[in-house]
């Protein structure tokens, strides 16, 4: 697999010498360890597991750095790297497997209701006045999957499109979840007012 | 809307529709806001510095 790669069929066309590898490494790659990073916390929770994740996350991206092709979008392309690490290996590792995560989604997924309205009592001075913890906490309690859309969407910026390619999912899905996402932090927003008394 | 996902046309409508109905007013204003919520104080956690060092490291040694 080493030496093949320097035949001309044409598929390790963007092959990088090393140098070149650890320029794109440090000129594309790791001016984004911030957002990873805090991603990675928003996916765990843990400080050790977002070490762990995104030091695996960055290795692969090294590893497989031939399939990234240069000028492209870094950032989304490290995110997806890293979600798959997610799913797959860290996961599976933790003690507590989602499966609540997974229900909830379910259930949302199958109801009939796709665009009830917004039935929510959340007033924008009320937003307003919400601490750090208190958004934090709301955006925390939802299941992984709606979290992540808001993440991407919300936090670091990503358009429909690089979502469905980081998420490996329709456009339509995105849209669909993050409606639904935004729907659910509505509803735990105003819930976390109600008992904070601001209401 | 939001997410200037919407089509110009799209766009349009909806910049016209949320001109005359409040309760489609209210709800952009109020996710408009829940938007800038989340930027604004959604707690962000500092890279430890000896991530950085270490993926470098293990990086160099690969090479
Ligand atoms: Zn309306």
């Amino acid at each position: 697999m080493t030496k093949d790669q320097e035949t001309e069929s044409g598929s390790y066309r963007n092959k990088y010498d090393e140098v070149e590898k650890v320029q794109i490494f440090e000129q594309e790659f790791m001016p984004h360890i911030d957002s990873m990073y805090n991603f990675a916390y928003r996916l765990t929770f843990e400080e050790d597991e977002s070490k762990d994740l995104v030091q695996d996350t960055y290795l692969k991206a090294f590893r497989f750095i031939n399939s990234f092709e240069r000028g492209t979008n870094a950032k989304a392309w490290l995110f997806r790297i890293l979600k798959n690490s997610f799913i797959n290996d860290f996961r599976k590792k933790s003690k507590q497997p989602s499966k609540v995560d997974y229900q909830e989604v379910e259930n949302y997924y199958n109801s009939d209701d796709v665009d009830e309205k917004n039935t929510v009592d959340l007033r924008v001075e009320t937003l307003k006045d919400m601490m750090g913890d208190e958004v934090t906490n709301a955006l925390n309690a939802l299941a992984v999957d709606f979290r992540t859309v808001i993440i991407l969407c919300d936090l670091e910026g990503f358009t429909y499109e690089e979502m469905a390619k980081i998420l490996d999912i329709p456009i339509g899905t995105v849209r669909s979840r993050l409606h639904r996402a935004r729907n659910l932090l509505k509803e735990k927003l105003s819930s976390y007012a109600q008992s904070m008394g601001y209401k | 809307m939001l997410d200037n996902e919407a089509s110009q046309d799209e766009e349009e409508y909806l910049n016209s529709h949320i001109d005359s109905c409040i309760v489609c007013f209210e709800e952009y204003n109020l996710e408009k806001e829940i938007r800038e919520l989340l930027r604004s104080k959604v707690n962000k956690h500092q890279v430890p510095g000896e991530l950085v060092t270490s993926i470098r490291n293990k990086i160099i040694e690969s090479v």
